[in-house]
This record gives structure tokens, sequence and C-alpha cells, in this order.
């Protein structure tokens, strides 16, 4: 008896999960109409007084059978009739078995929007577990199953959205790897010498973006290898390496992709492109500020090459770029110094993404901190937090002294800086350089999915998303990247002013 | 929490003759704005704030899984009083494919005006919004402010959508 109510229990969740599949698949007119709201009361799962239980052996491994069975077949029959006392480790190789046989199986073609609506549910599906594992939480789970329930639901949950999560994602690699040949023949034929460097090829992001950047990109590249990459005697004279560098680098940050495009040419020349602009009254002036330039580079038909040449010139193709970035719903941001060479970032929200977060309150909201930019978190004494002449502040950590964020400020949540008092010290670190964020609690971690507040409002500076909370609320995702930028101005702001 | 779906319609399709208006009151005046923009209409709920918006921006909600500006147009209009009761309500808007919520007081009706029961805004108003008035709609005794909503949610200062102009940075 305690066994075959535990096998209810337990296959309760993946029951749920096919319930929603089948609504998915079965009808067209599926529509989320609200969060399930949180149960106020403990409900249990089962009758009271139905056998407690059983031990925590025979359940891990009820678990494991079914994930795996649910692995192989998500969509497909369900079989839990085979309990045996299989191993994991043996789970694993039936689970690369059966990896292999799919291989060998030919593919299916999916609708995209089938895909975008699965990917929504489970969406949906992971709020409503969230939701009910805090109710579980909240409630301190005086019934052993309902916690074990809880804690198989979540983990089924997780485990059926890595998957439909992973239908669409592939490494950057297979577009990277297009790239040393374009700029190998570009070069040869420009007489250039050219060393590509590609970093993060197993950053994933969506299959359908990676070929809307395949252009985009190779356009850039070529852009760098024309217009930014001087001929090998040039360089010598301004004293660089003759061989010119351009650097292709992936990364994840903060629920985007990011893609750069970095050489160490000419950079832009300020100059002629303000010319040009003048020239074809693009409004230019010459008091505007570098960034503003950059922009003409974006102006449809704009070009600064002296001659047309098959390569570039031609004035069509940043705008494109500009265009199909914008489409993908990303940013493109240019910077350049003249003789240095040229930063060309490309940002684009992975509105699909999971983050693996931190869920800290700052002055009485919740903020999500992405967790792989945490470094440690400790209890910081008055004496770690120094004044410095500018006003910024920093924090002693071991032996190192660390730029204080100051959160509030930056959020505008508060005016005065945050206390030291009863706070806890987080240390961030972005590519190396790390910062200590100040927080009031440490409330737990979480994935969670991000959310785009560009799609029906804007960027906000500080923010690269929001997430849905357990509660059905709201959260901003922390752009600790952008923290540390907003910061680092603040404080050049404080020292103009008081020079 | 309640949602009452508006059916959604065509926005080209305006019948000639007689144009539908979802009115409610701001303060102690009635607006009204084109029904086609309302998406649905549901009951307050509590805003997470963004970080250096205007005040008139209570912050953002979830609307089944989408996240949403919310607008208080009784601060974005000046009124004194913006407070949150029992008959405040979010009228969610849907103008060009996005998705905004405004604070209102209370939602009233749904009235249909002839282009005859619709007056153009007299030119000697003091308030700054007259800009995103397009009309006054008589209704017996009653006075509508017409709200041309799009214009309002489409403007630059709102900033929902100033991606399209906003330049790199």
């Amino acid at each position: 008896m305690t066994s075959l109510s535990l096998i209810l229990l337990t296959v309760q969740a993946p029951d749920s999960v096919r319930e929603k599949l089948h609504t998915l698949l079965g009808t067209h007119s599926v529509r989320v109409t609200a969060y399930v709201p949180p149960v106020k009361e403990s409900a249990p799962l089962a009758p009271p007084g139905a056998a407690p239980a059983s031990s925590a052996d025979e359940f891990g491994l009820f678990s494991q059978e079914s994930s795996l069975t649910q692995t192989t077949e998500v969509l497909g029959e369900r079989r839990f009739g085979r309990r045996s006392a299989d191993h994991e480790a043996t789970n694993i190789m039936g689970r690369r078995a059966t990896d292999r046989v799919q291989l060998d199986r030919a593919s299916i073609r999916v609708n995209v929007d089938k895909l975008d609506r699965l990917l929504n549910l489970v969406g949906e599906l992971v709020i409503a577990q969230s939701m009910l594992n805090e109710t579980a939480t909240r409630n301190r789970a005086q019934d052993a199953r309902l916690r074990d329930s809880v804690a198989y639901v979540g983990r089924q949950t997780r485990e059926l959205q890595e998957a439909v999560m992973a239908i669409r994602l592939l490494p950057m690699d297979s577009l990277f790897s297009r790239m040393p040949r374009l700029v190998r023949d570009l070069a040869k034929r420009l007489g250039k010498e050219v060393e590509l460097n590609a970093q993060g090829g197993e950053t994933e992001l969506d299959k359908e973006m990676i070929e809307k950047l395949a252009d985009p990109i190779m356009h850039l590249v070529r852009n760098s290898l024309d217009h930014g990459i001087e001929a090998p005697t040039q360089r010598a004279a301004a004293g660089k390496a003759p061989v010119g560098k351009i650097q292709l680098r992936a990364t994840h940050q903060a629920g985007g992709v990011v893609i750069e495009i970095l050489d160490d040419g000419a950079g832009f020349d300020r100059r002629k492109i303000l010319a040009k602009a003048l020239e074809r009254g693009l409004g230019a002036h010459a008091g505007m500020s570098d960034e503003e330039v950059w922009q003409f580079v974006f102006a449809p038909g704009f070009t600064t090459a002296d001659e047309v040449s098959d390569i570039s010139g031609r004035g069509v193709g940043m705008d494109v770029v500009k265009r199909n970035i914008r489409a993908l719903g990303g940013h493109i941001e240019v910077r350049s110094r003249p003789g240095e060479g040229t930063h060309i970032a490309i940002r684009l929200p992975l509105t699909l993404a999971i983050l693996d977060g931190m869920s800290v309150e700052i002055a009485g909201e919740t903020f999500i901190v992405p967790l792989s930019l945490i470094g440690e978190a400790f209890l910081p004494q008055n004496y770690q937090i120094k004044t410095i002449t500018t006003g910024a502040r920093v924090v002693q950590v071991r032996d190192a002294y660390l730029p204080l964020l100051s959160t509030e400020q930056l959020l505008g949540l508060s005016s005065r800086p945050a206390s030291v008092q009863n706070a806890i010290a987080i240390v961030v670190d972005v590519d190396g350089r790390r910062a200590v964020l100040l927080v009031d609690q440490l409330l737990g971690q979480q994935q969670v999915v991000i959310k785009s507040l560009e799609s029906n409002y804007r960027r906000i500076p500080g923010v690269a998303g929001a997430t849905v909370l357990g509660n059905g609320r709201v959260a901003l995702i922390l752009d600790i990247n952008a923290l540390l930028h907003l910061e680092a101005a603040a404080s050049t702001v404080q020292v103009a002013g008081a020079a | 929490m309640q949602d009452f779906s508006l059916k959604p319609a065509p926005s080209n399709a305006q019948p000639a003759a007689l144009r539908e208006f979802l009115t409610f009151r701001l303060g102690h005046e009635d607006y009204a704005i084109d029904i086609l923009t309302v998406q649905e209409i549901r009951m307050f709920e509590s805003v997470t704030k963004l970080p250096t918006t205007p005040d008139y921006i209570k912050g953002v909600i979830n609307l089944r899984g989408v996240i949403a500006p919310v607008i208080d147009l009784r601060v974005k209009f000046g009124f004194e009083n913006a407070d949150y009761g029992p008959f405040t309500v979010l009228v969610v808007l849907r103008v060009r494919e996005k998705l905004a919520a405004i604070v209102v007081d209370a939602v009233a009706d749904v009235v249909g005006l002839t282009a005859e029961q619709i007056k153009p805004a007299p030119e000697l108003s003091i308030t700054l919004n007259i800009e995103y008035v397009m009309g006054l709609g008589t209704r017996g005794e009653q006075m509508l402010i017409l709200l041309d909503i799009e214009k309002l949610i489409t403007s630059r200062e709102l900033g929902i959508f100033e991606e399209e102009s906003q330049a790199t940075h």
C-alpha cells in the first residue's frame, strides 16, 4: 500500500506535464489565462492518515527511473511499471545509447511557432512550479510526502525545460567556424596580414538567431579587415605589429549573448565621417560626441571608402547590419579609438534563456543577480569600507580594495548610500573586474526565465531584464556590467564636480 | 483576480458612424479611449518599480508571462490624488503590438459616439495634456474627454516607442 500511494504521488508530476503538452498539441486555442494563485493553506496531496513517505532511497530510485523514461519518451508512451533497481550509471549509459539511436534516426521538421508555444508553456509551468515550491516551503510542509513531491516536480520541470530549450540552441561555433576562411581569403586579396582569434564558440544561441547573424557578422568582419586593419607597412609606420588582430568573442552576459568583434586597426576616422555626414546632409555638426558621430556609419548608403571595391565601400551594409540586429531584438554598439582599433558589440537578448540567479533584497525590492557573476558573499565590517577623496567607496576584501557599487543610488531606490549595518556584501566579478554590491538579504538561489523589458517598454540602464517570481510578481535582473559602467560614470562626475 | 477580456478587433475596421469608447474616471473627470486599443481590464495589483523612470511609470507587471509597463495617468496628468482604492483598475492596452497598462480610478462604461457627438477640444485649455485630447464627447449631461491614447502611448516622453529613434551607446 505504501509503495502504491508513492507511485501515484510521484506520477502526478509527469501527468500534469503531459496534460499541458496534450493541451498544447491537441488544440490551437490554448490560452494561459492566469497564474495559479498561491495556495493559502497547505493542501495535502494525499488524504490525511495515508501512509507516510517511504524511505528516501526508494524514492530516489524511482525518480531516476522516471526521469530516464521522461527523457526518452517526452511525448510518447509512458511506462512506469519498470521499477528495477537500476544504478545511476546504467541510467546514464542507457541515456547515451538512446541519444545515439536518436542521432541515427531521421529528424522531424517542426514549425518554429509550435516550438515557441511549447517553450512558453514550459516557462509558465516553471513559474507554477516555483509557486508551488514557495507555498510548500512557507508552510514548512509538515507532510514529508508533499515536500518530496514538490521537489520531484521541480526536478522534472527543470529537466523538461532544459530539454525543450535545448531543441533550439546551437553553439556559436557553427558560425565562427566560417570566419577563418573568409578572413584568410580576404587578407590575401587585400595584401594584409591578419590573425583571427575566436573565443566563446561554445556559447549557445538560438538556431534561428545564429542563421540570421551569419550575414551581419561576416559583414562586420569584412569591414574590420578592409577598413580597420591597415596594410603591414602602414602598421609598421604606426609602430604596431605588422600582423593585425581581429578577435571574435561570444559571451553570455546577464541573460543575453554579446558577440564582439574587435580589431586593432586604424579605428574610425572622425573627421572623414563628419565630412561625409555633412556632405550628405545628415545633420552633423562639429560639436558632436564620438558616439554620435559613429552613428552615421549606420545611415543608409553611408560610406567613407575613397574607392569602391567588391569587398566593401559600396555603402550598403552597416544600415542593413543594424536593421538585422534590431530585428533580432538586439543592439549594436560601436566604440572606436583612432589608431587603436574598433570594438563592435552586438547585444542579443536571449528572451528564452534561463538564468541561474541569486535573488536578493535591496531597499525592500527583490532583484536577481546572475549567479555566475557572484564570487563570494560576506558580512562586511565597518573598518573594511573606506571612502576615498572622490566620494567613491571601496571595500577591503582580504588584500584587495574593490569599488563599492552604490546600487541603491544607481537604481534610484534611495539617495543615501547604503548602510553597512546589517548588510551583506556580494563580490561580483565581470570579466575580471571585481566590485562589491551591498544587499539587505540573500533570498535564495533560483533559476529564472528571462523576460525582456524591451518587448513592451525599453531598455533600462542597470537592468538586464525581468523575471516572474514564484509569487507571480516581477523581479528585475541586475545588469552588473552596466552598473559598473554607471558607477564609473557617477564617480567621474563627482571628481569633475569636486575639481 | 478577474479578467474581463474585451474582444479585440482589427484596428482598421472602424465603423463609419459609431465609434465605441471605454469610459473611465480620473479624479472627478470622465475620460474615454477607443475601445479597440483596450485588451483587458484587471484589478490593480502590486507593481515592480523600475529604476530611473519618470514617476508616472509605476513599474511593470506580469501579464501572463509578459512584462508590461504600468502608467499612472493620474500622475501623468498631474492629479493631486493618486491613491489606490478598491475601484482602482488597470486598463491593459495594446498599441502597435505593444502592451501597456494604465491606472485609472474606475472604469465606467462602454459608449458609442457618433461623429456629431464628438466636438473638438477648445484651444484655450491651460493644461499641458491638451496634446493628447482628441476631442470632447457629449452624452446627455455628461462630458467625456476623449484621449488619443495611441498618441500618448507612442509619444516620445513615455519612452515606450523610443527604441526606434534612440541612438545606441
